[in-house]
């Protein structure tokens, strides 16, 4: 997620800042079985799978910031993993607006 | 005023009255009231619960997660499995729409007569238009007030002088509009007039019960005749609901067939000819801030191509909807979302021809629906106009969502590429379906309708179908206010009718 999150700006939470615990129990009580197939999908293909794929010993949460930007940018042009990275982009959209210090920052912005 | 709350319902129920409905949207509420008014005995059944305006989440996740059917992302299968949207709540999506109202276009009704002419003598367009009436006086139906109306619809307005489309203020249903922009989330200070709020509230002072948080499994039935409904509460009891004179479904164009087919009255094209309005929408960057979360969420519209089965909207999604539409990954994605006070999302709603269908498998309800080549030439054709309006209307870019084209574009030319060469195939495009239709079909040849012209079922005596499962077809355009003044009648014809006709005469095609 936190390679998908703008840059922080006043008042506007970071990423390690989030409730993530939090909103992963609302998500799963609420979500249809197939969002949370294609969230769990996502995290084990993206997460896991794919930094391999690209030589990589460990996962994405192993690498560094240019390392995950590479990955992120090479899996954009492999139309297989688009529903992925499309899903990865509702959840973690979900994530953090559901912080209320998230939606005010935006919604105060000039 | 009787409410009942499922939630507390922890021990078996039984309840009864004239008319049992089930359902509480814009069809059930609609249905209740008239029910109500004609004095019968109404008791209503809804599977979501009550909520007040203080209620509303502020968050899309938190609204979505509290109101909506599978947090917004029920699935129908097929080339292109697409979300569609639907409330789970009192006045099911009613609370949750974008609060636009259209009268029944009169073009589409002359397509039902010409398919079936009986249809004119059964169900006359004036009587249709003077409920509507009804309906929109009570709603306060009126166009946007531009006080309200925000940048995303006043650059919308602009882009479609600029391409010569006719275009208007969207007609809603909302009192003294404070533009917040959360119509989708449920408005937070009570400005929506929906359907919980206002025909509901009619059908209670006219004695209507409302049990929400209960969920209806079958619609039990002696002798050809429905005797009422069996549930469960969200408390986990079980709950039974007889109905003296008529049971009437307003589930959904989803549930109900699903409710029937779960009931054995699976005769006939029971979740046959499901139709509905899939949506593309395309975002776009202006230089300015034009802050997408403020003014009418809904507020204006683009007619001008309706005759081609297109109609566009200006959206007002909650910040997190909007973020996840946006192009790119990583940090690209990332400097969108920061952008996002530049960012807008318009829509355009598809008068899509196909076809699919509602099944049930081992009790779980199945939506399958593919659009044909020409109505993915329609998603083609509508982003092309919807990215043409906004560069009209002053975008730096817009970002047309489609798979396997550029995610940024900037120039006519481009957007005729797209229309003219762009994919083929539905799954390339974000789409998102909100209308459905057809599922239960009315019609006076019981071989290829569910319900008759009067509403009942052509099976079950004293059974009632009022959603726009029974439409003929898809409309084109926002079907709420349609769907409570068809409703409104299949109540008087149910509340007045004592079933004249006999189960196995009900049988015979006489065609």
């Amino acid at each position: 997620m936190a390679a998908m999150l703008p840059r922080p700006r006043a008042a506007a939470p970071r990423v390690e800042q989030l409730d993530l615990a939090g909103f992963f129990a609302r998500f799963d009580a609420a979500a249809p079985l197939h969002l949370r197939l294609g969230w769990a999908a996502t995290v084990v293909t993206l997460g896991a799978v794919w930094p391999r794929l690209l030589g990589h010993a460990g996962s994405f949460a192993s690498l560094d910031d240019d390392a995950r930007e590479a990955a992120l940018t090479r899996a954009a042009g492999v139309a297989a993993l688009a529903p992925l990275l499309d899903v990865l982009k509702i959840v973690t959209s979900l994530a953090y607006f559901s912080d209320a210090r998230a939606e005010a920052a935006f919604r105060s912005a000039p | 005023m009787t409410r009942v709350d499922g939630r507390d319902v922890r021990a078996p129920l039984s309840l009864e009255a004239d008319v049992v409905i089930v359902g509480s949207g814009p069809a059930g509420a609609a249905a209740a009231r008239e029910a109500a008014r004609l004095g019968a005995s109404t008791l209503v059944l809804e599977e979501g619960r009550w909520f007040a305006p203080g209620e509303f989440p502020l968050s899309s996740f938190d609204a979505m997660a509290a109101s909506y059917r599978d947090m917004g992302a029920s699935v129908v299968l097929g080339a292109a499995p697409t979300p569609y949207v639907q409330g789970r709540m009192v006045g099911g999506s009613s609370p949750i729409n974008g609060a636009i109202c259209w009268r029944l276009p009169r073009d589409v009704y002359d397509e039902w007569v010409t398919a079936d002419p009986a249809l004119g003598d059964a169900l006359p367009f004036d009587e249709i238009e003077r409920t509507t009436s009804e309906v929109e006086a009570r709603l306060e139906v009126r166009p946007t007030d531009p006080s309200v109306a925000g940048a995303k619809n006043q650059l919308l307005a602009r882009g479609a002088e600029a391409l010569g489309l006719a275009h208007r203020p969207i007609r809603r249903n909302v009192s003294a509009c404070e533009g917040l922009g959360r119509c989708m989330q449920g408005c937070p200070g009570g400005r929506k007039l929906s359907v919980d709020a206002t025909l509901l509230t009619d059908a209670e002072r006219d004695g209507a019960t409302v049990a929400s948080s209960i969920e209806v499994t079958r619609v039990t039935q002696e002798r050809g005749r429905a005797t009422g409904v069996v549930g469960v509460s969200a408390g986990g009891a079980r709950v039974t609901a007889r109905a003296r004179r008529a049971v009437v479904l307003a589930a959904s164009a989803v549930q109900t067939p699903a409710l029937l087919l779960k009931s054995g009255l699976s005769r006939g094209p029971v979740g046959h000819h499901f139709q509905c309005h899939p949506g593309v929408s395309m975002a776009g960057r202006f230089p300015e801030p034009v802050r997408m979360w403020e003014g009418a969420t809904q507020g204006h519209e683009v007619t001008g191509l309706r005759h081609e089965g297109l109609k566009f909207e200006a959206l007002g999604f909650g910040l997190a909807v909007m973020s996840s539409r946006l192009p790119g990954v990583g940090r690209a994605f990332a400097r969108e979302v920061d952008d996002l006070a530049h960012q807008l999302d318009w829509g355009a709603a598809v008068r899509a021809e196909a076809e699919g269908r509602v099944r049930v498998v081992a009790e779980r309800t199945v939506v399958t629906f593919t659009p044909t080549a020409r109505d993915v030439a329609r998603y083609r054709r509508g982003l092309r106009v919807l990215g043409e309006m906004m560069l009209a209307a002053g975008a730096d870019h817009v970002a047309p969502g489609v798979r396997g084209f550029a995610p940024r574009v900037t120039s006519v030319r481009e957007l005729l590429d797209l229309e003219r060469s762009g994919p083929t195939s539905a799954a390339a495009y974000t789409a998102a379906i909100t209308h459905m239709f057809g599922t239960c079909r009315m019609g006076s040849r019981p071989r290829d309708s569910v319900v008759g012209l009067d509403f009942a079922h052509h099976d079950a005596a004293g059974l009632y179908v009022a959603d726009s499962s029974v439409f003929p077809s898809n409309l084109g355009v926002n079907p709420q206010v349609p769907i409570m003044a068809v409703a409104t009648l299949a109540a008087r014809r149910a509340v007045g009718a004592v079933d004249p006709t006999p189960p196995t005469r009900r049988r015979l095609d006489l065609t």
